[in-house]
């Protein structure tokens, strides 16, 4: 063939040659057109797709079932994720030039009151969709057995979320911000046993030098070291911690049965004890 | 049995349930938990613990269903050296939460005495797999202590707490609020004398406004109202704002110490030397 071929003369290939290729299969591991086979293929085979089932139960795609809560606000931690890092490159998280980032932002930056914008309203948003999504948990029984488990998982992203929320909003390091943080900090002083304030705090030797609210601080009043501490926990930390609660959120949901589906039926053997094994 | 139950229907339909990759109990000796137990010995459909048992089911205990180099050769159990070698042996198993004594072949309806667990308990820190759970659990506890430790800086970079603020005749009658963005006071005079009120809203610490016309102090946070000295009369603030103790330094300046406060109730406790006030 290739004494055949022509010296020097390079061909772009056709669309459908580049199908034969192995540049294409190598990215495309199978056929396309659509069969129920292929489709399943395109799941299984897709890293971000395989978290999903290939296969669902119709009722999973029934919004009045689910009202897509979850789904929306997994969604709007991803905007925030992608805002939210979109941020950190004009952000300075210290006293002073906090603020005038956030205004630089939005009076300057190209996008920066947009991108400002969708970070703030998506978080505004998760906050109520989390909130619903729970509701929706809480009228559909969907807390039961064997998904309590998964319930207590969501309590602690509820908690995360609102965590996020809380920490960012020192970010701007406005009045708003601060003084929300001072108040809430502040409730931290009557935590029982660990807060200065509270029951027990002072008789364990606690003050404001060395309790909870100095700790979430990293001082006894809101300052450089506070603003800090807000950004890492609001842009790494719990981010970090919410992905992890999500990926056995989601994990879990499978393993109890899928999105709108009836409880797996466990094998007699494999339960641990009486109270699973009635439930 | 409970195999004959359906099995999850995300899996394919199997005659035998499929088990986890877990050791689970052998046929012989080990018993699952309370739910269905199983006197040793008795026919057992396969449970598998791994994907190729050796031979389906086997009745008989010495052979156990674990197909691992884990299981004595020696079956003599009563013997005090195959004690001293199972749990030597059992420490090649690749997960932990089985028994030992489980895994060791035990005469026919003996069942599982408390006997042999007692003998492993001896060796807990001599088990290789415990010794390095062991480590690790200690790891990862003073891991665990320097991290909230970490948290507790050391030296702070604060405003001071004691400070001085000139002479008492720098202050009329009044409230000062020339220390209120540097230092969170207000320095006020009555007849009693001068006392420096801590410009810390009781409810939740947001600081006051000072309203000069109205002779008030406003929280903006949730709107609790204070009269001249500090006394609470509206809005969610629990108690009057506390006082910082006051004294004078031997050239006869204030200095005001914000770490020691009074609380209403306390606020007499003053007079020439200082205290809650300085009469001067
Ligand atoms: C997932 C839930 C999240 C919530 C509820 C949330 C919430 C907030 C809030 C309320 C603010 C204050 C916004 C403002 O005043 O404009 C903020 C600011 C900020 N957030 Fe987030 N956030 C989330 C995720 C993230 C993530 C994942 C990142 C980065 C990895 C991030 C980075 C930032 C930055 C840099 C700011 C300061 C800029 C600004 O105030 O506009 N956020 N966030
Ligand atoms: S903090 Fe002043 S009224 Fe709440």
């Amino acid at each position: 063939m290739s004494e055949t071929k022509p010296k020097n003369k390079f061909k772009l290939p056709t669309a459908a040659e580049l199908k034969e290729g192995q540049i294409w299969k190598s990215v495309f591991r199978h056929k396309l057109d659509e069969t129920p086979r292929n489709r399943s293929l395109a799941v299984l085979s897709n890293v971000f797709l395989h978290l999903h089932p290939a296969k669902i139960n119709r009722d999973a795609v029934r919004y009045n079932y689910t009202w897509g809560m979850g789904g929306i606000t997994f969604y709007l931690f991803l905007v925030l994720t992608i805002t939210g890092v979109l941020l950190m490159f004009y952000y300075h998280p210290s006293k002073g030039q906090a603020y005038r980032d956030i205004m630089y932002l939005m009076h300057d930056v190209p996008f920066g009151n947009f991108t400002r914008n969708m970070h703030r309203w998506a978080a505004h948003a998760m906050i109520i969709t989390t909130w619903l999504h729970m509701f929706r948990v809480f009228l559909t029984g969907s807390y039961k057995p064997p998904r309590e488990f998964n319930w207590n998982i969501g309590v602690l992203l509820l908690l995360f979320t609102m965590l996020l929320s809380f920490t960012g909003y020192l970010l701007p390091d406005d009045q708003l911000g601060f003084w929300a943080v001072t108040v809430g900090t502040n409730m931290a002083r009557a935590t029982p046993v660990m807060g200065s304030e509270g029951p027990f705090g002072p008789q364990l030797g606690f003050t404001a030098f060395n309790d909870v609210r100095f700790a979430i601080l990293g001082g006894s009043i809101v300052d450089a070291n506070a603003l800090l501490r807000a950004y890492i926990w609001h842009c790494v930390a719990i981010p970090i911690i919410a992905s992890v609660l999500m990926i056995v959120h989601f994990w879990r949901i499978r393993k109890d049965g899928a999105i709108s589906g009836p409880a797996p039926v466990m094998i007699e053997q494999d339960l641990s004890g009486p109270v699973a094994k009635k439930a | 049995m409970a195999d004959d139950k359906n099995p999850d229907p995300n899996r394919p339909a199997m005659p035998k349930p499929p088990m986890p990759a877990m050791p689970a109990p052998p046929a012989a000796g080990g018993m699952p938990k309370p739910p269905t137990p199983v006197a040793p010995g008795m026919p057992k459909p396969p449970t598998p613990a791994m994907p190729a048992p050796p031979a389906a089911g086997l009745p008989k205990p010495p052979a156990p269903a674990v197909p691992s180099a884990a299981v004595p050769v020696a079956p003599k159990p009563a013997a005090p050296a195959a004690a001293q070698k199972a749990p030597a042996a059992a420490a090649a198993i690749p997960a932990n939460p089985v028994n030992p004594a489980a895994l060791r072949p035990q005469p026919p309806k003996s069942g599982v005495s408390a006997e042999p667990a007692k003998a492993d308990e001896k060796g807990l820190l001599l088990r290789r797999r415990d010794f390095v759970w062991h480590g690790v659990a200690g790891m990862l506890t003073l891991g665990a202590v320097a991290f909230g430790r970490f948290f507790f800086p050391r030296s702070l970079f604060e405003p001071r707490t004691s400070f001085t603020i000139g002479y008492a005749s720098d202050y009329g009658f009044g409230v000062d609020t020339k220390f209120q963005s540097t230092q969170r006071i207000w320095v006020c005079r009555n007849s009693q004398g001068l006392f420096v009120i801590l410009a810390v809203c009781t409810h939740l610490g947001c600081t006051p406004d000072w309203l000069a016309t109205e002779g008030l102090f406003k929280c903006p946070c949730h709107g609790s109202v204070y009269d001249t000295e500090g006394k609470n009369f509206a809005g969610p603030a629990p108690m009057p704002m506390r006082r910082c103790d006051v004294r004078l330094d031997a050239t006869g300046r204030i200095v005001v110490d914000t770490l020691t406060l009074y609380e209403v109730g306390r606020f007499n406790e003053g007079g020439p030397t200082g205290g809650a006030y300085i009469a001067v």
